[in-house]
């Protein structure tokens, strides 16, 4: 450049001085905000697995949701089943009474009698909801899954939650899966509430033989219910387990997303100090270099 | 030769250096003018023969000093450069803008962008499923719905008023420089007038070639200056300004956008020479930039945001219409409307809207409160064809635009101060220079008085002094 002259030489200053500027201006909020990429220009691919790391953090947020509810159901399941099977050995225990001294007919009437309204707190641990919903039920819809005669009102649709990314889990069994088919025909072969109401009528008619034939079949409705209990509890810890390896994916995306959008506060701090420095350089050069002229220095 | 003729010599250099004077003067007084051209006094002596004759045999020692014209200090080709320049600079600094505009609607990574939205409304999928009896999460889930449709429409349609605000900038930039092209045309007569009186047109021209800076800023015309002291501006093969008539240009839609983005039933629109109707081609600077914004740039965005759209309004009733909601009858329904599969038509379908226990959370052959379904839909968020997928690869390509934009808009800034500042090495007025020069126009002014005294004094001897024998 031949000759400099005022203009050009301050419009290059000042848009050295803008830039000083500008760059601290951008230090200055990106320590303000706490974030390195405030929008998807401050750097686009970050930005991109940014968003794909917080879809799959809300993902997985919502799947931890879902395993809680399905922890509900099972643990909903596990006790319900607890319950059965200690009703189901109280039952034995009175068939084996009625069976084994040959008691007078009032006795047998009280033991039916015992029996029958143990079927009835199995008819209500078979209707076990969770809010509102008999887990014993399938997919249909209804408040109960049994209702008080013993008859299922459900479906044999099975209830499934997503409860981490590929992973699905049945969290409960339909009523005919834990208490048996019923079979009108022959209610001896029938589920267990159709077969406890034949073992009482057995009681009270003195019926040795259908009373040790009951037995057996007890034992296997009983071993049927253990099958469930022990299937649900599995599934449970299956549950926990998913969700303590979720968590820890969750705190690894946690971080992949805080390095790729916060920002390193050393790190910006001493950018910071630089750019200030550098500013406060540009302006005061500028200043010096701007003031003299040769009116300065002739008479 | 007379003994007059040292006096006459003395006093052109008298008045050459007040005329010098003045013009450092006049340059000094509009150092911080813009577009004012510093001048230079140009001194030639006076007196010799251009042309001697065959037997003239003088000794000549001329006649002082002349005042042979006052230069305007201006190159043409730095001219063509800044122009050039500032044209390109008006196109980048304005499409900078429209992309940052543009991506200050889509924020993200946020907790409030469409991505949120995206991720809220597949949960809502699977917060509805877990307990498909519960009304309250149903009207949970068309709520979220809801809002991810509306969210989808407010930046459609906040693009669409981008495009409108950007005409209206064309608008209001095209009339600008209508008046603008009329006042250089009236300047092109003054000077051409001047010229032809023997005035000196100079602050005239100063004047001109500022405001065609302005044009070529909004337009990218490019000038040509002509012999007679007028200057032209082109403009895309048309003539915005010849000499002394100026053409009008006129901002009209159309007609449906080109391809590919005829699809968004937009018009376009287009800056056109008011006499003929013709369309302005190859148009750059601001104006171009806000075309180019209206035509491409904004189309281009909404119809990436309509797939994201469609796709949410395809997978969505895919899915929808093979399961059934919780009454006998709620079969084969939409979720989203099926008319609407664009981003600024999506909506709820009536089959849905207000009535919570008509979505689909059963699949077609399940039981009532089957939920097998509404985890199916909650799952689409996973998908790498899915709209949250679309959506990602929008942000990325639009983080990508907006940061070369800011890059071209960032170079091209830096080029143009640099030509600007190299143009003004050669038109723009040094103080420090001015004042040199008027120390040594003072101190020639002082020597030019002092050789009329020296002249005086041998003049007073001659006359006053000589002759004096026998008196």
């Amino acid at each position: 450049m031949s000759r400099v002259t005022s203009f050009s030489s301050s419009a290059l200053m000042l848009a050295d001085v803008f830039d000083a500027q500008r760059a601290l201006t951008r230090a200055q909020s990106q320590i303000a905000t706490g974030k390195k990429i405030q929008k998807a220009s401050d750097g686009p691919a970050e930005v991109v697995a940014a968003l794909d790391n917080r879809a799959q953090l809300r993902r997985s947020e919502q799947l931890d949701r879902n395993a809680g509810v399905a922890r509900q159901w099972l643990g909903a399941a596990d006790s319900a089943t607890q319950n059965i099977i200690e009703r189901i050995s109280a039952v034995r225990g009175l068939l084996i009474q009625a069976n084994s001294v040959t008691p007078d007919q009032s006795s047998r009437t009280a033991i039916a009698n015992q029996i029958n309204s143990l079927r009835q707190s199995l008819i209500d641990s078979a209707n076990t909801t969770v809010r509102g919903r008999p887990i014993f039920g399938g997919t249909a819809a209804g408040q109960v899954a049994y209702d008080t005669s013993g008859t299922y009102l459900g479906d044999s649709g099975s209830v499934i939650m997503p409860v981490a990314p590929a992973a699905t889990v049945q969290v409960a069994r339909t009523g005919p899966e834990v208490f048996g088919v019923s079979n009108p025909s022959d209610p001896a072969n029938g589920d267990l509430f159709q077969m406890l109401t034949s073992l009482s009528q057995a009681v009270m008619n003195g019926d040795s033989a259908a009373l040790s034939a009951g037995l057996s079949k007890l034992d296997s409705a009983a071993d049927r219910v253990q099958i469930v209990q022990v299937e649900l509890g599995s599934r449970l810890n299956q549950v926990d387990d998913l969700r303590a390896a979720a968590a820890a994916h969750d705190t690894e995306l946690k971080a992949a997303i805080s390095q790729l959008e916060d920002v390193d506060l050393a790190e910006a701090t001493i950018a910071l100090k630089s750019r200030e420095a550098g500013y406060q350089a540009a302006l005061q050069v500028t200043a010096r270099i701007i003031q003299p002229s040769l009116l300065d220095f002739l008479r | 030769m007379s003994d007059f003729s040292a006096l006459q010599s003395a006093l052109s250099g008298l008045m050459a250096h007040r005329r010098a004077m003045e013009v450092i003067g006049h340059n000094i007084a509009n150092v911080n003018t813009e577009g004012y051209t510093r001048r230079r006094i140009d001194l030639q002596p006076a007196g010799t023969n251009a042309a001697p004759g065959v037997w003239s045999r003088a000794t000549q020692t001329g006649d002082g000093v002349n005042v042979a014209g006052v230069t305007r200090m201006r190159e043409e080709f730095l001219d063509l450069r800044t122009r050039r320049e500032l044209g390109t600079n008006g196109s980048a600094q304005q499409l900078s803008k429209v992309m940052d505009q543009i991506e200050a609607l889509m924020p993200e990574p946020s907790d409030t962008g469409l991505a949120a939205r995206l991720s809220e409304f597949w949960g809502a999928w699977d917060d509805a499923a877990a307990q498909p009896g519960e009304p309250a999460l149903r009207s949970a889930l068309l709520q979220q719905a809801d809002s991810l449709a509306r969210t989808l429409n407010s930046i459609a349609g906040s693009l669409v008023d981008l495009r409108g605000s950007l005409v209206s900038d064309a608008k209001t930039l095209v009339a600008q420089v209508n008046a603008d092209s009329a006042h250089v045309a009236g300047l092109n007569e003054s000077i051409v007038a001047a010229l032809g009186n023997g005035l000196d047109p100079a602050d005239l021209e100063d004047q001109r070639d500022l405001i065609i800076d302005r044009i070529v800023a909004q337009t990218g015309a490019t000038t040509r200056r002509q012999n007679d002291g007028s200057v032209d501006v082109f403009l895309g093969g048309g003539t915005l300004v010849r000499g002394s008539r100026s053409e009008a240009l006129a901002v009209a839609p159309g007609g449906p956008l080109d391809p590919p983005y005829t699809g968004t039933g937009l018009q376009k629109t287009e800056v056109r020479w008011a006499l003929d109707g013709y369309r302005v081609d190859a148009l750059s600077g601001r104006i171009g930039a806000d075309l180019q914004g209206i035509n491409n740039v904004a189309p281009h965005y909404l119809q990436q945001l309509d797939g994201v759209a469609s796709r949410l309004v395809s997978d969505l009733n895919t899915l929808h219409r093979t399961g059934k909601g919780l009454n006998s009858g709620d079969v084969n329904l939409d979720f989203f409307d099926p008319a609407g599969v664009t981003a600024a038509t999506i909506a709820l379908s009536a089959s849905v809207v207000g009535q919570p226990s008509r979505i689909a959370l059963a699949s077609g052959t399940g039981g009532r409160l089957d939920s097998s379904l509404g985890h199916a839909i909650a799952a689409l968020v996973g998908s790498s064809t899915g709209a949250d997928a679309l959506h990602r690869t929008l942000i990325g390509q639009l983080g990508v635009d907006v940061q070369s934009a800011q890059r071209r808009a960032d170079v091209q800034s830096k080029i143009t101060t640099q030509v600007q500042s190299e143009r003004h090495s050669v038109i723009g007025v040094s103080l420090d220079e001015e004042m040199t020069s008027l120390v040594a126009t003072q101190r020639a002014y002082e020597a030019s008085a002092r050789v009329i005294t020296a002249v005086d004094q041998m003049l007073d001897i001659l006359i006053s002094r000589t002759g004096v024998v026998g008196r």
